[in-house]
């Protein structure tokens, strides 16, 4: 699973966090500036106010670019602490950097929701490790996986959006949880029904949270000691940082 | 005690004037617990009645008024003519030939939803600074929740498949001198020659209709969604588009003024918009609810949380959590089309169970006046 994705923090050095992720063949960098002073029109009292700017890969953004950024809005926002920070900015803006070349080619009705939902999980990770990187106060943090459900013979086939070779694509979704197990974000295109919704939410707890992952699928060729879960991947990602940030501790 | 006037408090405190409506103390001479009611008047998972007024643009194809409580919305569709020679990299589809007054060959299912989505034919545009709500200013640039929602319903029409590609087509035989001249323009290939020698006696596709769908808010008091997807659909359910031809001799398209001559749209399905939000009073620790006691209603997700059905404005600002679907029941079992769900962690696999039965009765209800 989290094979095919990658992701640096801090990768530049004047804001105040960054981020790159890579997932589902596409690149987003993240930036992060805050706690910054707001507009007096975007004040807050009692917390802080969130920007999201979405850049795409080519050309200026527009309609898909800004209901993207509401989406990614409602789903931070209940991960960042915002009353810790109240009366400021948090901006956080997104370059998307490279798209996969074959962005178009699933079998289903909407080409723009398939890369729509394809993309949310790099966004959504890219952000978190920039607002850790940044030290912005954070609830939680949550992880989003994106699911495609094959059809099939009466089974419900659940796979990565990236896994469906080229099978006939019924629906897909992208869900996401905190570390506490809540479902925090859930985007469906596609046809579906009840039946179908729960497979995917088995699937995708078990793709984002270790808890339920244990005891089936040893995932080959991981790295020992290393949990092959998104959770796992991004506590991983984040420790490593943090572990270069103390590196000069222990040389004294 | 110092005390406000209702309507000073609301604005002050939408959470908390939400949470003493919803738990509004019993009272004790009745055994059974009463419901809670939101502020509006409404049960927690009531939604208010739509209005739907079709046709009442005159210069529109199609047009639909629909009104949610105060959310009122006006949607009017103009088919436009799009020519397929102003198409500069047109999909394999356009490209079919049939014999004269045949029928096309059929697109598979794919095709169409990605022709239809390359060629654009579909234009949804959403205006809400028509003084609408205090926090659109009219005469200014689109807003950020007006381009969201045209985005929104423009991956719903394509997600939907909601009107088929070849209503939109208008085939025509280009007479045999334009072809020649075509010709001498062009430094004709050999694979060109073949086609043309294919083309004899049959016929292309010369234009397309784009269907612009205008959608305009006069008041806006929460569920812009619903109310906006309600009326794309009476819309377009009214639509009807003149016959139009090619004309060989002038090149160009030419419209029947003759109504009887026009046809209407059909659609497939009937997907139906249905939006829910959660309030949760536990998010916020400031929030005390003095009346909250064994005798206060209680919430329909317990432990004071509440879904909420249709919200308006004010419950708009007080719920984090929003669950929107389109759901289409038209080919018997519900079917989902779309979720969003996001802002909160309330909402688990029964919550969403939950929903998709309450989506099933307001399909219902939408499909008995669309």
């Amino acid at each position: 699973m989290p094979s095919h994705q990658s992701a640096q923090v801090n990768t530049l050095p004047h804001p105040d966090g960054s981020a790159t992720v890579s997932s589902n063949g596409y690149t987003v960098l993240c930036t992060v500036n805050g706690p910054l002073e707001a507009q007096r029109r975007d004040e807050q009292p009692l917390e802080a106010f969130i920007e999201v700017h979405i850049r795409p890969a080519n050309g200026v953004g527009g309609p898909p670019e800004r209901s993207l950024e509401s989406t990614l809005l409602s789903f931070l926002h209940p991960i960042i602490l915002t009353p810790a920070l109240p009366r400021s900015l948090i901006q956080i803006t997104l370059q998307i950097l490279s798209v996969p070349p074959t962005a178009q080619t699933l079998r289903t009705g909407s080409a723009a929701s398939v890369a729509r939902i394809a993309l949310l999980p790099s966004l959504a990770h890219a952000a978190q490790l920039a607002l850790l990187a940044a030290r912005i106060p954070m609830r939680t943090v949550a992880c989003v996986a994106s699911l495609a459900v094959v059809e099939g013979t009466g089974e419900v086939g659940v796979v990565g959006v990236g896994e469906t070779g080229g099978g006939k694509v019924e629906a897909v979704h992208a869900v996401g949880y905190s570390r506490q197990g809540k479902c925090l974000l859930w985007e469906m295109s596609g046809r579906g029904d009840g039946r179908g919704m729960k497979a995917v939410e088995g699937e995708a707890r078990r793709r984002c949270l270790v808890e339920g992952g244990k005891g089936e699928d040893v995932v080959m060729g991981g790295v020992e000691g290393r949990r092959e879960d998104l959770m796992g991947w991004l506590e991983g990602t984040i420790g490593g940082w943090l572990k270069g940030q103390q590196r000069w501790k222990g040389e004294s | 005690a110092l005390s406000l006037p209702a309507p000073i408090f609301a604005a002050l405190a939408p959470s908390s004037f939400l949470l003493a409506h919803l738990t509004q103390p019993q009272s004790s001479t009745k055994k059974r617990k009463r419901p809670s009611v939101r502020p509006n008047g409404r049960l927690a998972t009531e939604s208010r009645v739509p209005v739907i007024n079709t046709n009442s643009l005159a210069h529109a194809n199609g047009s639909a008024v629909v009104r949610l409580g105060d959310t009122a919305v006006v949607a009017g569709i103009k088919g436009e003519l799009l020519y397929a020679k102003d198409i500069p990299n047109p999909p394999p589809s356009s490209k079919r030939l049939r014999e004269v007054g045949g029928s096309a060959p059929p697109l598979d299912e794919d095709d169409e939803a990605k022709s239809l989505a390359e060629l654009g034919l579909l234009v949804p545009n959403v205006e809400l600074s028509t003084g609408s709500h205090p926090a659109h200013l009219p005469g200014t640039a689109p807003t950020a929740l007006a381009q969201t929602l045209a985005e929104r319903l423009l991956e719903t029409l394509q997600e939907t498949r909601l009107v088929s590609l070849d209503q939109l087509e208008i085939w025509g035989s280009r007479s045999t001198m334009a072809r020649d001249e075509e010709e001498m323009d062009v430094d004709a290939s050999e694979e060109q020659r073949d086609d043309d020698g294919d083309e004899t006696g049959k016929e292309s596709i010369m234009a397309y209709w784009a269907i612009y769908i205008d959608i305009l808010f006069i008041s806006l008091d929460g569920n812009a969604f619903d109310a906006a997807w309600g009326a794309v659909m009476a819309a377009l359910k009214n639509t009807t588009l003149p016959h139009a031809w090619w004309d060989e001799e002038r090149e160009m398209i030419l419209c029947d003024a003759d109504l009887e001559r026009s046809r209407s749209l059909t659609l497939r399905g009937l997907p139906v918009s249905v939006s829910f939000g959660i309030f949760d009073s536990t998010a916020e620790p400031r929030m005390t609810n003095s009346t909250a006691g064994a005798d206060a209603a209680e919430a329909n997700l317990g432990s004071g949380r509440w879904l909420l059905t249709d919200l308006d404005d004010s419950e708009e600002t007080a719920c984090k959590e929003s669950i929107s679907a389109v759901v289409d029941g038209a080919s018997g079992a519900l079917q989902l089309r779309k979720l969003q769900k996001v802002g909160g962690g309330v909402a688990d696999l029964a919550v969403m169970e939950e929903v998709l039965k309450l989506a099933e009765q307001r399909w219902k209800e939408w499909k008995r006046i669309l």
